[in-house]
């Protein structure tokens, strides 16, 4: 079963977008084709790691 | 369409210097599909697309995509764009295996003549880098298929 950013995925997953909405808000949307829906989940930004002085970011799933 | 397609087909071999240069392959007895337009029509592809800002200086991994343990994902186009400068990064893995970097935001749109492979139970993933002082608002596009192994 494959996962994005460590959570499971359904099985009919095609289409993944992780973007950014009006109010600034970072969302997930997971499509079975171009058109069909499965779910969308909120993301956030969780430090990972500081390179070279700068930091390095990972989204994380927001469990609602 | 990027230039460079694999001369690879379903089942059959060629190179592009062993075919005249007018063969309709949908005319043959034996069709020839190219491998990623068939996986397209079967619907084993994935399409990643980002798009958001990333304060000024940082890295964000947006994309981290575990393949399951029966399917193997090849990366065949992406493309990077956005407001202003930035880095992309593609690393199977623990190894970079692609990096772009725009020095404007003009977008840089790849084939990947050979496509990346992503093996079963492996993590892909995309980092975007902002070197500039602001934030900036960045896109990525990435697209591939799946074969069931």
């Amino acid at each position: 079963m494959a996962k994005l950013f460590g959570k499971k995925l359904p099985e009919n997953v095609k289409t993944i977008i992780v973007e950014q909405d009006d109010s600034g808000k970072y969302v997930l949307k997971v499509f079975s084709n171009h058109a069909n829906i499965l779910f969308e989940k909120r993301l956030k930004l969780r430090k990972k790691a500081t390179i070279h002085g700068k930091p390095h970011y990972i989204f994380e799933v927001e469990e609602t | 369409m990027p230039t460079g397609l694999p001369d690879w087909y379903l089942g059959i071999l060629l190179h592009s210097n062993q075919i005249p240069l007018k063969t309709d392959f949908y005319q043959q007895t034996v069709p020839m599909i190219a491998r990623r337009e068939w996986q397209s029509e079967i619907e084993e592809y994935r399409y990643f697309l980002y798009r958001g800002s990333i304060s000024a200086g940082s890295t964000v991994t947006v994309i981290s995509y575990t393949t399951g343990s029966d399917e193997e994902l090849y990366l065949t186009d992406s493309c990077f764009t956005g407001l202003g400068e930035g880095v992309m990064r593609i690393l199977v893995g623990a190894t970079y295996k692609y990096i772009v970097r725009t020095p404007d935001g003009r977008a840089v749109p790849y084939g990947f003549t050979l496509p990346i492979k992503v093996p079963a139970s492996t993590t892909v993933e995309v980092e975007v880098y902002n070197p500039t002082s602001s934030s900036v608002y960045y896109m990525v596009s990435l697209w591939g298929y799946t074969v069931t192994v």
